[in-house]
């Protein structure tokens, strides 16, 4: 999967849990995770859609470790089912 | 705060409401003097299937101004009940007009207790939908929280930092009489000085929506605007409706100590439980939660200028209701005008008592009792005075507000009018 492709599905999943309503259209790698206003109890959810997106198992302690949309789809390469 | 143990005046200083006549006590007050219904064919999910097909849904569109990111995905219930509560902190002079909820003056010690009958039902469908098509390994980590009845409570505390007690009684449609009148006991006996009472309801969703369909209480008479018609003799049963009312309670010394303008004064508030069926309802219990309230208020049946009955158009609810009235206050009562609200707003479950109670207010306030809609022919068994088909100028005094629910809980406030500051 292009890093282009994760970061459009990227955008329906992040929009549903985030704290602030996000204009994905200016949403660039750089864009920090921590803009979007998660929490302790909505990161469960960021997590629990991620895994539902793309059917993958995500370790809460290696997405914390996430700095930017770019870290993400990073991680997200890496742990993607083949 | 004076503490427990004291015995002291509330007063109503703010009120909100958003209903199906519209967002904002003045629109609402507008189209309940014009005698102008909300009701209408309900939308926002697809009634095929059910016999009746009107009720009072709310338009959400006005709230968007105000409500952003994860509130604006909250359930229905809890938007309403933070738009209401806006209203209500604006209108009582404690956040201005353009806040985000963080005004200094907003109080840390307010505590917010809810009145609502099914709590939020739009997120339990969804959630019973996913849980349908993906069984548990299809819930998100959310859906606890999200599906607490006190989430709407919680939801205000959260919106505009109100560090006092936050609740919901859940009383089917004595809910938020029930909550206003365990918050007037609050600041009366000094447990709190402010209090943000509401009620809430919002449940047009195809499972709860559906499930009161079948209760066969629902009218199906085809012209929504005189198809709710309380205490006529052609009346067919209710319709439904979703909204939130709030009125912002306090002590009279802390209304005083800021200034504030009454909306009005809570005198006194009785309960009782009927204690005999889950649905039928019992003249013995509501005339004793009447009898209490005015007990409570130090007040007869002589001092009422205006009744705002639960008055549901169904044959159960009105005739019990009118024999209650008589049986609690006499020959007095038989004088009393008496107003119903629902053929405006539709029943609104637990938001009733809230959003009537506010109608109660501002007859008072404005000395006018709105026209009692599709009263055409009262019901030969319904022995009261009632207000006509055009609103009524009423005399100055006091006004009762009476919510009866499913359970056999009965409720019942005694308001009296405002002075200014």
């Amino acid at each position: 999967m292009q890093r282009s492709d994760i970061l459009e599905r990227l955008g329906g999943v992040i929009a549903e849990s985030a704290a602030e309503d996000v204009d994905w259209s200016v949403v660039t790698e750089e864009t920090t995770v921590e803009s979007f206003g998660f929490d302790s109890l909505s990161v469960l959810d960021l997590i629990f859609d991620l895994d539902q997106e793309f059917g993958t198992e995500i370790e809460a302690s290696e997405l914390l470790k996430v700095a930017t949309v770019g870290d993400l789809i990073t991680y997200l390469e890496r742990i993607l089912p083949a | 705060m004076s503490g427990p143990g004291a015995h002291r005046d509330v007063v109503v200083t703010g009120l909100g409401v958003v209903s199906a006549l519209g967002s904002g006590v003045d629109a609402n007050w507008r189209r309940l003097l014009a005698g102008q219904t909300g009701l209408g064919p309900i939308e926002g999910f697809d009634v095929a299937g059910n016999t009746v097909t009107q009720g009072g849904g709310v338009d959400m569109s006005p709230l968007d101004a105000h409500q952003k990111g994860k509130l604006r995905r909250a359930d229905r219930t809890v938007r309403l009940a933070v738009e209401a509560s806006r209203q209500a902190l604006i209108d009582a002079g404690w956040m201005s007009e353009d806040s985000a909820g963080d005004d200094a003056l907003v109080g840390r010690d307010v505590a917010n207790l809810w009145g609502c009958g099914c709590g939020p039902c739009g997120t339990l469908y969804q959630s019973n939908v996913r849980f349908a098509a993906k069984g548990a390994k299809g819930m998100r980590p959310s859906t606890v929280p999200s599906c607490m009845a006190n989430s709407i409570s919680a939801g205000v505390s959260i919106q505009f930092g109100l560090r006092g007690t936050n609740q919901v009684i859940v009383s089917a449609c004595t809910s938020s009489t029930n909550a206003i009148g365990q918050g007037f006991r609050w600041i009366r006996h000094g447990y709190a000085d402010a209090v943000l009472c509401g009620g809430v309801e919002a449940f047009f969703d195809p499972f709860y929506y559906g499930v009161w369909n079948n209760l066969g209480v629902l009218s199906t008479l085809p012209d929504a605007e005189s198809a709710l018609r309380p205490f006529d003799r052609d009346r067919a049963g209710t319709l439904l409706g979703e909204g939130a009312g709030a009125l912002l309670l306090e002590s009279a010394e802390h209304a005083a100590q800021r200034g504030a303008a009454l909306r009005g004064t809570l005198l006194g508030y009785g309960e009782t439980s009927d204690g005999t069926h889950l649905t039928a309802p019992s003249v013995d219990g509501q005339a004793e939660a009447i009898r209490r309230a005015l007990s409570d208020a130090g007040a007869a049946a002589e001092d009422l200028v205006y009744i705002n009955a639960h008055g549901t158009a169904t044959a159960a609810n009105d005739t019990t209701e009118c024999r209650s009235i008589a049986e609690a206050l006499g020959d007095a009562g038989a004088k009393i005008p008496v107003g119903a609200s629902k053929s405006y707003f539709g029943h609104t479950l637990g938001a009733s008592g809230a959003l009537e109670s506010i109608v109660t207010l501002l007859a008072l306030e404005h000395r006018t009792a709105p026209a009692n809609l599709n009263l055409d022919h009262a019901d030969p068994d319904c022995t009261a005075t009632f207000v006509g088909r055009e609103p009524q100028p009423l005399a100055h005094g006091l006004a009762m507000k009476n919510s009866f629910g499913f359970g056999g809980g009965n409720g019942v406030l005694i308001f009296g009018p405002g002075r200014a500051p």
